[in-house]
């Protein structure tokens, strides 16, 4: 515990330390600006030896006295204001919570500070990343996400959990998965299957995949949350297993593996501890249709979107592995795109009995 | 129509007709079936257009007959003899015109007339335009005016005479005696001249003076003249001539042998109108000098005159001789000015021919009322009125002239030539002319001041508008009996009349009356009227545009001219049109202008022929081009409705007017006329009514003949239309500008524009005998040698004779016109409206927030030069939030978290929340509110506001209020004051701390704890420098408040036991270059009196605060003051001015009173004290004071110094005061001045009680005034009826509940019964008092105590009036439902203004083409496709593609050219030519650029307060975040923030 308080004082001094800056600022009667660094693509960079993606060292100029950026200028404060108290009064709250606690009318006028949790969210990803401090230094976490069922105990704030006998549901992964949280009592598991969605992670688990295969099955309910990312990082730095990625056959599918695996962009600056570059596709391949005769009839054509997002993750520098510009490039050239329930044509039980364990057997995987 | 005619010709021939029967037959058939085939071209499609075409053809061309020449120069004010002027103008004039009727007639520039104006009959100088003179046909006759004005004037020459409430002309043989003669009663402003430059004059002597005149003075300024001329400091005149030199400004002037000599710059000052006053009643001229003969005892005349004559020149010089005894002489022994004044200044020379000097006419006002004054001490008596005789006529006219000038009455007589005997001596004596003039004391006397009652309409109105108040005022009951009113009293009854205005008078009518009361011009009954004969073969008239009178006759009468001598029609036009439903799809149409008329025979050519019209063959802009309309439009009523058209024209005054029914024969396409037959048309002297009915539909909207009148009138801004609609009721459209358009000139086709046919044809018809010659006769702009370019171009020899050229050469010819380069046509034939004018139309229609109009310079589109005109009318809506008064501030900045004043159920004054305010646009009337004690409101009609009636208080609609009633006002506000510290009221870092020791001691103290001075200094983030250097005693700085602050915070001690220490300090303000500082005393009782003293009889400004007061016990007690709560010592300045020169206590005091009205009541106590001492006084009746008073010249003050004794629970009054004109001396010169002052007044006893205790005065003998006025007073002296309480009946309940008689009450049953039946009002403290004197019961007396002792006054209501309308009003929810404003309670609302165009939508495009608006087809249009092809997205206008933008404005495009290419006969549209097209776009592009300027301004005014807005509101919350999170402290954040929001918003450049 000592550690966290370290870490709440250290987040702490970093939150006036910004603060003190704007004072500054104002009393030399100067536009006061807060320093927020870009977290989009033109500010990241991939790391060809980590293989992750990095945040660059562009900054970003926030000033008050600027109508489009005023409103920000004024967010960033209130919500470094809150997780200053937070800190203070020991307490950890969801960024939903904080998001009430700085949301009020301003003055006498018809305006909120903020509308919208999704304008709070981002706020809290600026503030993280200029005072480099992460979310939960900041006492901060997100709702639960994603679930876990597997042959392993784990240490829950406390209360010991055999993952095993989860039931249907699974464990929920909580969004704060540090050391000081969670700690890992007994894995036995010779490797981890990633699964994009719940619905296919539930015939998996119904058909107990996890028991005769000996692996820990999780799923992230699409987009892979920062709990479910750390956790993965933990478990395969920890463990030493290795991790197979199951995503859909689509542009956001594939995004959803580089993000496990490089990190994403938004994130960038939290690569470093949640990507895993040893992650593995399973699938499903743009191939798998020829491979495992799956019929026309359950391919999905792709619309505009999807055919542009796909080309712009084949422009990305962490896609240019020749077989995923093969997989990209195969996917738009039949036009179509495959969701993972699509294996059920083949069989109720296709995926558990056929499809993955051959994969996983043959070692048909991309990395 | 040709080629109509040839395809309708029948096929059949073979029935054997003679060609004859057939070439009648197809005329006939051709006629109907030509119109009917073809009514859509005429604009006769359906019978909504129908209408529409009707009322456009009548229209237009009654506008076109008037279009005038007007040139206006600045002229000197003559009095000329009316024949003599124009004999000897005529005799000049080269444009002579003798009519028919041998009126000679000539035009004329520069001379002006003076005239009043019809609507408002204020007085003014109107351009002539021409004069005319013609033997004399009729009787001339003579009318004297009470008071024995004179006129002579022809009988059918008209006067204007006062009848049925307006003024009218009459011609003169109409006239009864009893008529009212409108003649000028008000005095007319003259600027004047100060000099007059004698150097044009002297050189247009004759050369027998001429030569003798020398200029002195100037000899040094020049080198090459002879030495004698240097030695005796002269030069002649000659040498200036004759070398072409201009005469320096500084010379005089003198005649050779004379001495004495006078400014070339000749000065008109006091002293020449003296010295010409006393010439006109003393003096005579000689050949060499003036002479002024007095009596030897008029010792005070000689003088003055003597010291005039040595102040207007230095030069001059008079010598005294005694003639006689009793005759003293004076000689003013100067050549040059003797002639001065009978050349220029046309003095006359004797007694009898005597004049007044033209130069008095030209003089201002006061001047000659000097020259006046110096007659009247001349040749006046002054008894109960001045008595001026002469026998000098000319003199007298002069005299009268000018009393009419300056607004003087009066009045005159004829003494006839008499042989006087006298001991034995017999004299004759002549024709004596006697002046009465009434002074002030005769004023109302005189008839001048007098109105009419029954002809000026008055009675009627006042009549109409009270059938039943009459007993309310005593001015009523004499409304029947009296003949006439003084105007001031008429005045004032009207003014009370409006009040009760019940709606049986029009508002126009009322206004009539009101123009007529307020105007310059007064009436005067006809005494007599007689026939004369006349000294000259001739009489004589003047032409005055848009006005038709002149101010003439021996007696100043204003007479009309008369339109028998003159043809020209330069009269503003006046349309009526009505449109009348006769049944269903049918309908009549009356339209009648004031144009010339028409003659008999024009009728069947204009009605008959359709393709007859005066303006095809004439290249000059004119209205309705075609001319083709009026016959169509007859044609088609007949053809629909069988009907002929009945016209009513009369051409002159003279003549009557004619009648006429016309149909038409279409077998002969001529109109026939069935009736013709002399009528009466009253009240018209020329013009044409046209009736005409048909099938029509009337539908009101776009394209309208509402919204054409609309536009017509919007391009015609001088003329004044009315207009009746079969549902409406008469409308007027009136004329927004006196000047008529530009007459436009005729001009010869421009080569350019000419196509081959026409020059053929041209070629054929042409009278030149050479090519050259035609071309250059023919066309414009084409001179001989261009003509020889084009012969040349074309191969032709350029002397051929034009009709033998061939075709191919026609063709060659013009190839080559197009080759050479022409000079643009004229365009002085165009008539563009201007920027101006179209701006006037449009204010006039539209009303909007900006108007911008652009005129293009004329351009040629095939040869025919033509003019685009454009207009845009921006609304108000993007301005919303603009300027505003108290309310509008208060709804519009939000500031409804503060509470406002109300009243209770209670009766109680007290604070209120604010749940919600309104801002409505207004609907209704606003009424002014004024009350007894001179509290001022303005309202909504529909709004309530609380009235006592019977004891009860209801709320009342402001319209149904009435006067004499009572309104509920405050009577006492009780503010909780509270006293701020004047270290808090000024900004801290501008504050010095000057006190060495304290800064020093708590330097040491800091020394102690923390080491050194450095590590304090870093503590305190106070630059070390600076910080060691508080310690200095010499050349040092001293810390500034804030820094203060945090060294008394550091050194740990407690900041608010030093305030009280810190005694002296500065401030460095960035404006103050050299702050003084000052010891800062406590905000208490002594500052206030001070400050109060400062209001009323001092200044404070930056540069100083002076006190100006004569009583030198207050200057004591202002020093001593000032000295010990500042420590400044005062300067005195003379005996009555104290000043101190500190701009530290210039801010203090500001400060002090920006927060005045927050103090407590101690505070204001003294600041009312110190007011009074300086402004206030007492008035006393013996013993009895009858009022406090104080005065002030600033209503601003006036009322804080109310409201500020209305806190103190004093009630008083505010009475506006002209304080009449002061004569004082300065120098030797008169001074007058004139100001207005408001009296604050306390008058009953027990505000006056209360004054004496709380405030009273200082002064001795003030003090002892009211103290002894105070205590010699009872309450019976003083019983007040201002604060009283109108009971009622509520009185009489009272009683009953408790069953007592009247007498019971302890007061008398008379006057109690008064009381029940609000005859009179119970004051409050009689109602406290016999409230006291026992225990009652019910109901009543609870309503009674509570009225008692409330804190409501009630205010009596003494004037409601109409003010203008506004466009918003505003409003506050206020918990208790009502809330005090401008001190009287109301009931949520008060007012605010603006104006407006509907906002969404397309922008309205109204379109022109000279003058005529473009209704129907704006698709096709040029103008739409101009509009359409301009990128109004640039300009601030949002627009679709292809579409109209869209916006709050309107855009008026005008196109004026001598032939307008429309789409279509019916004139529509005008085709896009390219040249055109271009027109207009460049001249949309120009407005679009001035609106583009203005919307810009006012988005950024918006963006700047939104932002402001937006940084105030995150201020806040920024502030907050970064105090918790660092620990700052908020205030010196918030004050960093505010400072870097005024650097960066308004005025600041962008943020980022």
């Amino acid at each position: 515990m000592d550690n966290k308080k370290e870490r709440e004082i250290a987040a702490t001094k970093k939150i006036k330390h910004l603060a003190t800056n704007v004072v500054k600022e104002i009393k030399k009667n100067e536009n006061p600006s807060l320093d927020i660094p870009i977290r989009a693509l033109s500010n990241v960079k991939f790391n060809d030896k980590k293989c992750i993606i990095e945040l660059g060292n562009a900054m970003q100029k926030r000033y008050f006295f600027n109508v489009s950026q005023a409103k920000k200028f004024m967010q960033t404060l209130l919500i470094a204001n809150a997780c200053k108290d937070l800190l203070k009064s020991e307490k950890t709250t969801s960024i939903r919570d904080l998001y009430y606690m700085t949301k009020h009318t301003l003055g006498n006028s018809k305006q909120n500070t903020f509308d919208d949790q999704t304008e709070s969210d981002p706020i809290i990803e600026d503030l993280e990343v200029s005072i480099d401090a992460l979310r939960e230094e900041l006492n901060l976490f997100a709702s639960n996400r994603g679930a876990l069922v597997g042959n392993m105990k784990v240490e829950d704030s406390g209360d010991l959990i055999n993952c095993g006998k989860m039931g249907s549901g699974g464990w929920s992964v909580p969004s704060i998965v540090e050391k000081d949280i969670v700690k890992f009592k007994e894995v036995d598991a010779k490797f981890i299957l990633m699964v994009e969605k719940d619905a296919v992670w539930r015939r998996l688990n119904e058909d107990k995949f996890w028991k005769k295969h000996k692996c820990i099955l999780m799923h992230g309910q699409g987009m892979a949350p920062r709990g479910v990312r750390r956790l993965l990082y933990r478990l395969v730095n920890e463990k030493k297993l290795p991790l197979y990625v199951f995503v859909d056959n689509d542009p956001w599918g594939f995004y959803i593996y580089s993000v496990i695996k490089q990190g994403s962009i938004n994130l960038a600056y939290e690569s470093q501890r949640m990507a895993v570059p040893s992650a593995r596709f399973l699938g499903l391949s743009s191939f798998d249709r020829k491979l495992y005769n799956l019929p026309d009839n359950v391919t999905i054509k792709l619309n505009q979107q999807d055919v542009s997002r796909a080309k712009q993750i084949l422009q990305y520098p962490w896609f240019q592995k020749k077989g995923w510009q093969n997989e990209i490039k195969e996917m738009l050239k039949a036009g179509v795109k495959l969701e993972l329930e699509a294996l059920s044509s083949k069989g109720i039980s296709f995926v558990t009995e056929k499809y993955l364990p051959d994969k996983i057997k043959n070692n048909k995987y991309l990395d | 129509m040709q080629t109509k005619l040839t395809e309708s010709k029948t096929k059949k021939v073979s029935t054997g007709k003679t060609a004859e029967d057939m070439a009648s037959k197809q005329r006939e058939i051709s006629i109907s079936e030509f119109f009917t085939k073809n009514r859509h071209l005429l604009g006769f499609d359906s019978p909504r257009r129908a209408l529409m075409t009707a009322v456009k053809e009548a229209v237009d061309n009654s506008v076109e007959y008037s279009e005038p020449v007007l040139i206006r120069e600045n002229g000197l004010i003559k009095l000329v003899k009316i024949g003599e002027y124009i004999d000897k103008k005529i005799k000049k004039s080269k444009n002579l015109r003798i009519n028919e009727r041998s009126v000679e007639s000539s035009s004329i520039n520069s001379v002006e007339s003076f005239v009043y104006d019809d609507k408002t009959f204020k007085m003014e100088f109107k351009p002539i335009s021409a004069i005319h003179r013609h033997k004399l046909h009729n009787k001339l006759y003579k009318i004297t005016l009470i008071g024995n004005r004179e006129t002579k004037v022809t009988g059918s020459h008209s006067v204007f005479v006062l009848k049925n409430g307006k003024i009218q002309s009459y011609p003169v043989e109409d006239i009864k005696v009893g008529d009212f003669v409108v003649v000028p009663r008000k005095k007319f402003h003259i600027e004047g001249v100060d000099v007059i430059d004698l150097r044009s004059w002297i050189k247009q002597l004759p050369s027998k003076i001429n030569k003798n005149i020398i200029i002195k003075k100037v000899s040094h300024k020049f080198h090459n003249i002879s030495n004698d001329w240097k030695r005796f400091d002269y030069i002649p005149l000659e040498y200036f001539i004759e070398n072409n030199i201009e005469i320096p400004d500084s010379a005089y002037i003198s005649i050779k042998a004379g001495r004495s000599s006078i400014p070339v710059m000749f000065p008109i000052n006091y002293e020449l109108m003296r010295i010409l006053g006393y010439y006109a009643s003393e003096g005579t001229a000689y050949n060499q000098c003036l002479v002024f003969s007095f009596g030897a005892h008029e010792k005070d005349l000689i003088n003055d005159l003597i010291k005039c004559v040595g102040l207007l020149s230095s030069n001059l010089t008079t010598s005294k001789i005694l003639a006689h005894k009793t005759a003293m002489t004076i000689k003013l022994n100067s050549e040059i000015l003797t002639y001065l004044f009978k050349d220029l200044f046309k003095c006359g020379s004797r007694a009898g021919t005597k004049k007044v000097p033209s130069i008095v006419f030209n003089s201002s006002n006061e001047m000659q009322k000097e020259f006046l004054r110096a007659y009247i001490a001349g040749d006046g008596h002054i008894g109960n009125k001045v008595t001026m005789a002469t026998i000098s006529k000319d003199l007298a006219i002069g005299l009268k002239y000018l009393f009419v000038l300056n607004g003087m009455p009066f009045s005159e007589s004829v003494k006839k030539e008499c042989i006087r005997e006298f001991k034995n001596h017999k004299s004759n004596c002549k024709k004596v002319y006697y002046l009465y003039y009434y002074h002030k004391k005769a004023f109302q006397n005189s008839p001048l001041s007098w109105i009419p009652v029954n002809e000026s309409g008055l009675r009627e109105i006042i009549n109409a508008l009270n059938p039943k108040v009459g007993s309310f005022n005593p001015h009523y009951r004499m409304i029947n009996s009296r003949n006439s009113f003084t105007i001031e009293s008429a005045n004032a009854d009207l003014k009370q009349a409006m009040i009760y205005k019940r709606n049986l008078v029009s508002d126009e009518r009322i206004q009539e009356v009101q123009n007529l009361l307020n105007g310059d011009v007064g009436f005067l009954k006809v005494k007599d009227i007689e026939v004369v004969t006349s000294e000259s073969p001739y009489v004589y008239d003047f032409s005055v545009p848009g006005s038709e009178k002149f101010l003439g006759g021996e007696g100043a009468i204003f007479l009309h001219n008369s339109l028998d001598a003159c043809e020209e029609f330069e009269v503003l036009p006046e349309i009526k049109l009505e449109i009348k439903r006769v049944e269903e799809k049918r309908y009549t149409l009356v339209v009648e202008d004031n144009g010339p008329g028409i003659i008999k025979e024009q009728i069947p050519k204009i009605f008959g022929k359709l393709l007859y019209g005066s303006k095809f063959h004439k290249l000059a802009v004119s209205r309705g081009q075609q001319g083709i309309g009026i016959s169509a439009t007859a044609l088609y009523a007949q053809l629909t409705t069988g009907k002929g058209i009945k016209i009513l024209s009369r051409t002159s005054p003279q003549k009557p007017a004619h009648f006429y029914d016309l149909h038409l024969n279409l077998k002969t396409n001529d109109a026939e006329i069935i009736t013709d037959e002399e009528r009466e048309w009253e009240g018209k002297e020329h013009g044409i009514k046209l009736q005409v009915t048909m099938e029509a539909e009337y539908l009101k909207g776009k394209r309208s003949v509402d919204e054409y009148i609309k536009q017509t009138a919007i391009a015609n801004p001088h003329a004044t239309i009315y207009y009746k609609t079969p549902i409406d009721d008469w409308v007027s459209f009136e004329r927004a500008t006196q000047e008529l358009p530009k007459e436009a000139k005729e001009i010869k086709p421009h080569p350019y524009g000419i196509e081959l046919g026409i020059l053929m044809r041209m070629l054929k018809d042409t009278e030149a005998k050479t090519l050259q010659q035609f071309l250059t006769s023919e066309f414009s702009r084409v001179s001989p040698k261009i003509a020889k370019e084009i012969c040349e171009k074309a191969s032709l020899y350029e002397k051929a004779r034009p009709s033998r050229i061939a075709r191919q050469e026609v063709d060659n010819l013009y190839k080559a016109i197009q080759l050479v380069k022409i000079m643009a046509p004229p365009t002085n034939c165009l008539t563009p409206m201007g920027e101006d004018i179209l701006l006037k139309g449009l204010k006039k229609e539209v009303d909007a927030e900006f108007y911008a109009a652009v005129t293009r310079p004329p351009a040629v589109y095939r040869g025919n030069p033509f003019q685009i005109e454009c207009c845009t009318g921006d609304s108000k809506i993007i301005l919303e939030d603009g300027r505003i008064i108290t309310i509008k501030k208060y709804v519009e900045a939000n500031m409804f978290d503060k509470k406002v004043f109300s009243m209770d159920d209670n009766f109680k004054i007290k604070p209120s929340k604010v749940f919600m305010v309104h801002k409505f646009k207004n609907k209704h009337k606003i009424l002014k509110i004024t009350t007894k004690s001179g509290r001022e409101l303005n309202l909504t009609a529909n709004n309530e506001i609380p009235i006592i009636e019977n004891g009860e208080m209801i709320w009342k609609k402001v319209e149904d209020a009435m006067v004499g009633e009572h309104v509920a006002t405050p009577r006492v506000i009780n503010i909780l004051g509270k006293i701020p510290n004047l270290l808090d009221l000024l900004n801290p870092e501008h504050v010095k701390v000057v006190e060495q020791e304290l800064v020093s001691d708590i330097m040491d103290k800091l020394k102690n704890i923390y080491g050194d001075y450095k590590k304090v200094a870093q503590t305190l983030n106070i630059n070390y420098d600076i910080f060691k250097a508080y310690k200095r005693t010499k050349y040092a700085t001293r810390p500034n408040l804030t820094n203060f602050k945090n060294m008394v915070n550091l050194a740990g001690l407690n900041f608010k036991d030093f305030k009280n220490k810190i005694n002296n300090i500065r401030l460095v303000d960035t404006n103050f270059t050299n702050p003084h500082s000052l010891k800062i005393p406590e905000l208490n009782e002594d500052v206030l009196y001070i400050l109060g003293l400062l209001n009323s009889d001092g200044h404070i400004s930056r540069k100083g605060i002076y006190f100006i007061n004569m009583d030198e016990s207050l200057h004591k007690s202002f020093g001593n003051k000032l000295y010990s709560l500042f420590g400044l010592s005062v300067k005195r300045y003379k005996k009555h001015e104290s000043s101190v020169c500190n701009k530290t206590l210039y801010l203090v005091l500001k400060e002090i009173e920006r927060i005045l009205p927050t103090l407590p009541d101690n505070l204001i106590t003294a600041w009312l004290k110190g007011f009074v001492d300086g402004d206030g006084w007492v008035s006393k009746h013996g013993d009895i004071i009858s009022e406090i008073g104080i005065a002030t010249a600033k209503k601003s003050s006036a009322e804080l110094v109310q409201t500020m004794l209305l806190r103190l629970g004093i009630i008083s009054k505010i009475q506006k005061k002209n304080i009449p004109k002061k004569f004082g001396k300065i120098k030797g010169r008169e001074i007058k001045t004139k100001k207005i002052q408001y009296n604050i007044s306390i008058r009953n006893l027990k505000n006056m009680r209360k004054f004496h205790s709380l405030i009273s005065f200082r002064q001795i003998k003030r003090a002892n005034a009211i103290t002894e006025g105070i205590q010699s007073m009872v309450d019976i002296c003083c019983r007040s009826n201002h604060d009283v309480i109108p009971l009622g009946n509520s009185l009489f309940k009272f009683r009953e509940e408790n069953n007592l008689f009247q007498y019971e009450l302890g007061f008398s049953d008379l006057s109690i019964r008064d009381i029940e039946k609000n005859k009179q009002n119970m004051s409050r403290m009689n109602l406290q008092q016999m409230l006291s004197l026992e225990k009652f019961d019910g109901v009543m007396v609870n309503r009674l105590k509570l009225l008692a002792f409330s804190d409501i006054l009630w205010d009596k209501i003494v004037n409601i009036e109409l003010v203008p309308h506004e466009e918003f009003v505003y409003d506050l929810t206020v918990e208790t439902g009502n809330f005090i404003a401008n001190n009287i309670i109301m009931h949520n609302c008060a007012i605010s203004f603006g104006g407006s165009i509907p906002g969404d939508g397309l922008v309205q495009v109204v379109r022109f083409a000279n003058r005529v608006p473009l209704l129907y087809k704006q698709s096709d249009c040029a103008i739409t496709k101009g509009i359409l092809n301009t990128a109004w997205r640039n300009y601030g206008l949002s627009q679709s593609r292809g579409a109209l933008p869209s916006g709050p404005a309107v855009l008026i495009v005008h196109m004026n050219s001598v032939w307008i290419p429309f789409t279509s006969e019916s004139k529509e549209s005008i085709a896009s030519y390219p040249a055109i097209m271009k027109e207009i776009k460049l001249a949309l592009q120009e407005c679009g650029r001035k609106l583009a300027s203005h919307v810009r301004k006012i988005k950024k005014i918006e963006h700047e307060q939104k932002r402001q807005k937006i940084f105030e509101l995150y201020i806040v919350e920024v502030t907050d975040s970064l105090h918790n999170l660092t620990g700052e402290n908020k205030e010196t954040l918030m004050k960093h923030f505010q400072k870097i929001v005024k650097q960066r918003t308004i005025g600041g450049e962008d943020g980022q």
